[in-house]
């Protein structure tokens, strides 16, 4: 996240953040042969949906939320996987990856247009001043917003309902994922309308250091301008993409997987599927539109109702604003163990003492005796011819010995 | 084409004693020490190459073999000859003297004589490790190794701490030359008993079982003891922080893991196999912990010198655990990833060098945003750093995984899976290195250095290219060398028909006076 | 010239040297230069060589009453011992001050020599015994030779006092030898030695010689007496006392021990099995805390007595064969570092610390290289004279079932590469920022001390890389003891 936007596009859209997703549908002849697993993997996946889904929704980088939203929906996609429903975690794997390159791209655009800006809060207004990225932009947060009919509804909607239909677990992780899709909506249309509408909050020309590709390229300027058309191209097809990528449809992608990740799951035959499909699919639609009602509320319009929600609830909000501290925890948990454990005991008794000690301690007692032996040396020649003395005794008892032995 | 393949490895072996004789000899001119050490090492490696490309790997037991008498009385014999486990390993040391000689170019001033030559013989001594098969010659090229390297290390010591230099040589040398005491007391004991210091010979006589029951344990370990402190391995790695720190570039890239490794392979394993497999359980725990204790020091390290060395036991810790695992796979890892370490090591010598020169000092604090300024140097760090890891398409990954999947399926998983997280800590310590050196804000020290001299010259370039590409050809096609690897790992686990002993040569060819 | 005169041809020479260096002396006007007669000492030596391996020529035989025996062993060290002597005077020629007393210092070197090589071709007891004084007279003489320092003289009386006291020790075993045997003829006494009546007459007797005869090579623990004299003799003889008069005296020790008593053999082998790991532990241990150089090599030699008595372990005359190469190994690598050390200290001993050495490779880059290679041979590393001569010893011993002296043997020797390296690497060390220049004079390096020089380290250079010529000698040496028939008698 910390990287520049294109390389967030390509990674966390796409490519890297799905490797797991992609491992277990590969190998999902192993999971199928646990339920248990595979339970797992969906309570995770919830749980990870539901969660980043909270963390979002008081971020104030626009990287940030695009990231935790990220979090969001791989937690999706492996609730897919956990509820069996392979073809339908790959192909909103699919989905995601357009719409979620798109907001990266976008959300890149943004901060170009406006010289390295990230903080949401000193946006607004670009909605006239980046049009081709306003609506590039529209159509990517109403696609993971899960709208019909743009690309998000299609997969978002194929594993609400496969997860519905997984039996009691299923169901209550089908009402997460509502919860989930309803706090989606809610912090994406956030962020369209903190960063588009309203009047400009942008202060004085900031974030110097992000913008070092940006002041290699232009002059100084202090107007949030569009970006050329080598940015703006991207955006366009990508939004194309996140506007009519779903159209294929859950029963002709998931023939097309079923030689790899096995049958799809198909509404039609089940009975009363069809039904049910179409039901759900409008809950999932009707959630999405509260999400842009209550977004709207908050913020379509200047006034203070988010910041009064933050103060009466200040312990939830400070939670959320750390991320849940799981950062701190990690360092606490793990990072300092770690290196604390590396550098005292490892270093001091492992090294220091055990290592060093041994040598320290064989070459001290070589040092002793030699030292010993030094002393003997008086340098007083009758103490010599003493030893002189006492060594032809001791030798003469030493042979005495040896010959009693040898007889 | 025989005649030439019969002598080429006494060719290797004398280029370089030629070389440093011609530096001894010549008047103390820097630039005419270097260029004689550079000219002789490049011919030293292109003779090296000459046995790749004549290799048979279908051939078993070893090839371009020369079997001289040397003394009658002892029985030692000039017998050299390599297999797929040295061939490679012959190639390697060659490859690292020219770089070696390039490393040095500038940082050595002084005297530059006495480096040279003392450089080039410890290639011979190195190379005549590795390629013989005599039991005596062998612990002569072994010890003479020891010399130059303490030497050098004396001399031209970076003295981080108050006579730095000399006392890390001395340590260097006392650990290593002790436990070659009870080495060379096995050794002839083997002879005692045998009358041979053939390898050969010997590894047919301790199969058959004719040896008397219980020294050979003990001779077994005399052996192990003496590998093991030169890996090294953990326990016996004392010296290794120190030699590290002081030890000029071009010393140090070769003083760890090969010599060591290559010798329990052939020697312990391939000499006792009984005793290295009760052994085993021992080395492979060592190995284990070892890869984490390594990696966790150099995740808290301050110098990046003592960093790499401890990041160094870690990753030779993997060859150990390669090895004791029995099984092919494990050692074909274990000699590949030997191979790889030789690179990565020499790599990240020669960048931790350059950094050490431009700015005159080890610590990491430093250190900044050096990315800016050093474009180059990030890279080729980073690519380093990266092989070092295990990462795909790089050469280390294919060491890393031969030896943890042959240690997962035939050792306990417990193991494996704690070598597994050292995987995961050498990315921690390797990655927090190039963030703490390279990305960052720019630290005091980076920001004060002016112009732009501080990226790789050409000859630092000229060194560090072809080893990256190396690094990249060697994780992408790693079947170039494993084929020759793996037939020396084949002959190393099926040792040949157990030889009968003819009746008592030791006593016929020490009677009195022994006239030939 | 009768044939007796024949087999001590080499002592002959010398003496005539001897005689004629001191005449020139007296002779020659008082202040010129007194170093022809170096070069006449020099001459004469080599002659003696020469001589020597003429005599490898003549067959076996004992002469003068059966009181002295020429064979290949006897001309082993014949050639060995005038081989150091020569070292040591070339040595002598460069770094002697004018202000010494040339005449009598080379003539008593010469005049040491001719006892010493006496000693090593004697079989009878009581010419042993005139051998020894003479050879041990003319050191002591030249262990005081620095009159004017404090330590010069109490080196030479210690040396006198405690060399009689053992020489007494010796005596009078010989003495008790001839009161159990009848005869103090060396075959003789091995033939009669089964008829004693008396067990501990003969104990006695074989105990006290060993006394007088292990105080000269400095085993423990009868060494007490080696670092003081080593350090208060003139380098340049120390370089000689070191080397030429151990050598002799262990040819005596073998000539006694194969030679008289072979029959107490099951008696003596694991005594000195004892004393050489005694000598070895004390040697290295006491060495590993000197500062004074010399100090610091005279336990080494203590030592190196140790590792090659255990050469004795070995079966049948092996360990004959091997204790010979291994004096002869011992000695090239020890004249050479005590020529470097001299050269390097000055007669007058300016530098005597290890400190002192520091940088040395910087400043004379020639002499730090061969002292670092004789360290190295001294520490034992392959393809060094040392190295094989350890080798060989151990190898030996192993045969002769003593594993465990070889191990304590080997790991002694990993001790003592700590000392040796400490002056190793204070040589090797870059010499310090703050020490003024002044300090370290220049080297410089005479042509006779260059030759001796080179001559020790070709030679130590040779016994590592190809030892076989001169282990064919020691083997054909040791040949003389295996024989069962006692050489004719006239």
């Amino acid at each position: 996240m910390e990287g520049p936007t294109p390389v967030s596009a390509l990674i966390h859209a796409a490519t890297m953040v799905t490797a797991g997703v992609y491992m277990i549908a590969r190998t999902h002849g192993i999971f199928d042969r646990s339920p248990f697993a595979l339970a797992v993997v969906a309570i995770i996946g919830a749980a990870t949906a539901l969660f980043a889904a909270t963390i979002g929704l008081v971020q104030t980088d626009i990287k940030r939320v695009l990231a935790y939203s990220t979090i969001s929906q791989l937690g999706y996609m492996f609730l897919g996987c956990g509820v069996a429903a392979y073809s339908a975690a790959v192909f909103h794997l699919m989905t995601h990856a357009f719409f979620k390159a798109l907001l990266f791209l976008a959300a890149g655009s943004v901060i170009h247009g406006l010289g390295g800006e990230q903080n949401l809060l000193r946006m607004g207004g670009l909605r006239k001043k980046l049009p081709v990225t306003f609506w590039t932009m529209t159509a990517g947060v109403f696609a993971i917003a899960g709208f019909f009919p743009f690309a998000g509804f299609f997969s978002k909607d194929a594993i609400l309902y496969d997860a519905f239909e997984h039996g009691t677990i299923g169901k209550a992780l089908y009402f997460v994922g509502l919860v989930t899709a309803l706090l989606t909506s809610f912090y994406m249309f956030r962020l369209w309308y903190l960063a588009f509408f309203g009047e400009s909050r942008a202060e004085a020309h900031a974030g110097a250091d992000q913008g070092i590709s940006h002041s290699t390229l232009h002059t100084s300027h202090s107007e949030p301008h569009e970006s050329p058309w080598s940015m703006l191209t991207p955006l366009v097809i990508l939004a194309l993409l996140s506007i009519a990528g779903g159209w294929i449809g859950i029963e002709r992608f998931g023939n097309f997987l079923a030689p790899a990740v096995g049958p799809v799951i198909d509404p039609v035959l089940e009975p009363g599927g069809k039904s049910l499909e179409i039901a759900l699919g409008i809950v999932a639609v009707a959630v999405a539109f509260l999400g842009w009602f209550i977004a709207h509320l908050f913020y379509g319009s200047k006034n203070k109702r988010a910041e009064n929600l933050a103060a009466s609830l200040p312990a939830v909000h400070n939670a959320l604003v750390k991320k849940y501290g799981i950062d701190e925890l990690y360092h606490a948990a793990i990072v300092q163990p770690l290196t604390l454990g590396a550098r005292y005991f490892l270093g001091w008794i492992g090294e220091g003492v055990i290592i060093r000690g041994s040598a320290w301690l064989l070459a001290g007692i070589a040092t002793l005796l030699g030292e010993f032996l030094r002393r003997w040396q008086s340098g007083n020649l009758r103490s010599y011819s003493a030893w002189l003395a006492a060594g032809a005794a001791a030798l003469l008892i030493f042979a005495a010995y040896l010959t009693w032995m040898v007889r | 084409m025989e005649f030439t393949n019969s002598i080429i490895l006494t060719q290797i072996l004398v280029t370089p004693l030629v070389g440093a004789l011609l530096v001894a000899l010549l008047p103390d001119r820097r630039s005419l020490s270097r260029g004689i050490a550079l000219t002789f090492s490049l011919l030293t490696f292109f003779f090296t190459l000459h046995l790749p490309v004549h290799f048979n790997p279908t051939l078993p037991g070893f090839q371009f073999e020369q079997d001289i008498p040397w003394l009658v009385s002892p029985a030692i014999q000039y017998h050299v000859g390599v297999d797929g486990l040295s061939l490679w390993l012959v190639v390697l040391t060659g490859l690292l003297a020219p770089i070696g000689v390039l490393a040095s170019w500038r940082t050595i001033q002084t005297r530059s004589k006495v480096f040279y030559s003392l450089f080039l013989v410890q290639q011979t001594a190195m190379l005549g490790v590795f390629v013989s098969l005599d039991l005596m010659l062998y612990y002569g090229f072994w010890e003479l190794s020891l010399v130059p390297m303490a030497i050098l290390i004396a001399m031209y010591g970076r003295n981080i701490t108050e006579n730095g230099g000399p006392r890390a040589a001395l340590r260097f040398f006392l650990y290593t030359f002790i436990p070659s005491a009870p080495l060379l007391v096995a050794i002839l004991w083997l002879y005692a008993k045998t009358g041979s210091f053939s390898f050969t010979t010997l590894q047919g006589v301790v199969a058959s079982g004719t040896l008397p029951a219980g020294p050979p344990c003990w001779v077994a370990l005399a052996f192990l003891l003496a590998f093991a402190v030169k890996v090294p391995i953990l326990g016996l790695h004392g010296w290794l922080p120190d030699t590290f720190s002081e030890a000029p570039v071009a010393m140090a890239m070769v003083v760890a893991g090969k010599l060591g490794l290559y010798s329990l392979i052939r020697f312990h394993v391939g000499l006792f196999p009984t005793q290295a497999r009760q052994a085993a359980p021992w080395l492979i725990a060592l190995a284990a912990i070892g890869i984490l204790y390594g990696a966790l020091l150099a995740l808290v390290q301050k110098d990046f010198w003592k960093l790499l060395a401890y990041g160094t036991l870690s990753s030779l810790s993997f060859c150990t655990l390669g090895i004791y695992g029995f099984t092919l796979a494990g050692l074909d890892g274990s000699v590949y990833q030997t191979l790889n370490e030789g690179i990565i090591g020499a790599a990240l010598f020669v960048l931790l060098g350059v950094l050490y020169d431009r700015f005159g000092t080890s610590q990491i604090s430093t250190f900044g945003g050096l990315a800016q300024r050093t474009p180059s140097l990030a890279a080729l760090f980073v690519i380093a750093s990266l092989a070092m890891i295990g990462l795909p398409m790089l050469n280390g990954f294919i060491g890393e995984f031969l030896v943890l999947s042959s240690t997962f399926s035939a050792v306990t998983w417990g193991w494996a899976a704690a070598a597994t997280i050292g995987v995961v800590l050498s990315a921690a310590y390797m990655l927090t290195l190039v963030q703490r050196i390279f990305y960052g804000p720019p630290s005091g020290q980076v920001t004060a250095n002016p112009g732009p001299a501080l990226d790789l010259n050409m000859r630092e370039k000229l060194i560090l290219y072809p080893l990256a590409t190396l690094m990249l050809i060697m994780g992408i096609f790693p079947n170039l060398w494993l084929s020759g690897i793996q037939s020396g790992v084949r002959s190393v686990a099926n040792p040949p028909a157990p030889v009968v002993m003819k009746q008592a040569p030791a006593s016929q060819s020490l009677q009195a006076g022994g006239r030939q | 010239m009768t044939p007796d005169l024949l087999r001590i041809l080499p002592e002959v020479v010398l003496t005539i040297t001897g005689v004629l260096v001191m005449l020139l002396d007296a002779f020659l006007p008082a202040p010129s230069s007194r170093r022809p007669l170096g070069w006449v000492a020099s001459f004469g030596v080599m002659t003696a060589i020469w001589t020597s391996l003429w005599q490898l020529s003549l067959p076996t035989e004992t002469a003068f009453y059966n009181t002295v025996q020429t064979d290949a062993f006897s001309v082993f060290f014949h050639v060995l011992i005038c081989g150091v002597v020569l070292v040591a005077l070339l040595l002598s020629l460069d770094t002697l001050p004018a202000t010494q007393h040339h005449g009598e210092y080379f003539a008593l070197i010469v005049f040491g020599a001719v006892g010493m090589c006496l000693l090593t071709s004697a079989v009878e007891l009581l010419v042993v015994f005139i051998a020894l004084e003479i050879s041990s007279i003319s050191t002591y003489i030249l262990a005081g030779f620095r009159k004017h320092t404090g330590t010069g003289p109490e080196a030479a009386i210690k040396y006198f006092l405690l060399g009689s006291f053992a020489t007494g020790f010796l005596l009078y075993g010989i003495a008790l030898t001839f009161g159990a045997t009848g005869t103090t003829q060396i075959n003789e006494i091995a033939a009669l030695l089964p008829l004693v009546q008396s067990h501990s007459l003969v104990l006695i007797a074989f105990v006290l010689m060993m006394v007088g005869i292990l105080f000269k090579v400095s085993a423990a623990p009868f060494h007490v007496w080696t670092p003081d004299v080593y350090q208060g003799a003139p380098s340049p003889v120390v370089a000689l006392m070191s080397t030429a008069p151990k050598a002799a005296a262990f040819a005596l020790l073998i000539r006694v021990l194969y030679g008289a008593f072979p029959l107490l053999k099951p008696m003596w082998l694991p005594l000195l099995w004892g004393v050489a790991a005694l000598s070895m532990t004390v040697g290295n241990l006491a060495a590993l805390r000197q500062e004074n150089v010399k100090r610091m090599l005279a336990y080494s030699s203590i030592a190196h007595a140790g590792y090659l008595l255990a050469a004795f372990a070995g079966l049948g005359v092996t360990g004959i064969a091997a204790a010979s190469f291994y004096t002869a190994a011992y000695a090239a690598m020890n004249v050479g570092i005590f020529a470097v050390v001299t050269v390097v200290s000055g007669y007058d001993e300016k530098l005597p610390l290890i400190s002192d050495f520091r940088g040395l490779i910087y400043r004379a880059p020639v002499l730090g290289g061969l002292l670092l290679f004789f360290l190295i041979s001294l520490i034992g590393i392959p393809f060094t004279g040392g190295f094989f001569a350890k080798f060989y010893a151990f190898s030996t011993a192993m045969q002769g079932g003593a594993s465990w002296l070889a191990l304590i043997g080997l790991l002694n020797s990993g001790v003592a590469a700590a000392y040796y390296l400490k002056l190793a690497l204070s040589v090797a060390q870059a010499p310090a920022a703050n020490a003024p220049s002044v300090a370290a004079p220049k080297v410089a390096v005479g042509a006779a001390a260059g030759a001796a020089l080179a001559f020790a380290a070709l030679t130590t250079l040779i016994l590592g890389i190809a030892p076989g010529r001169v282990l064919n000698a020691a083997q054909a040496a040791a040949s003389a003891f295996s024989d069962s028939q006692p050489p004719a008698i006239r």
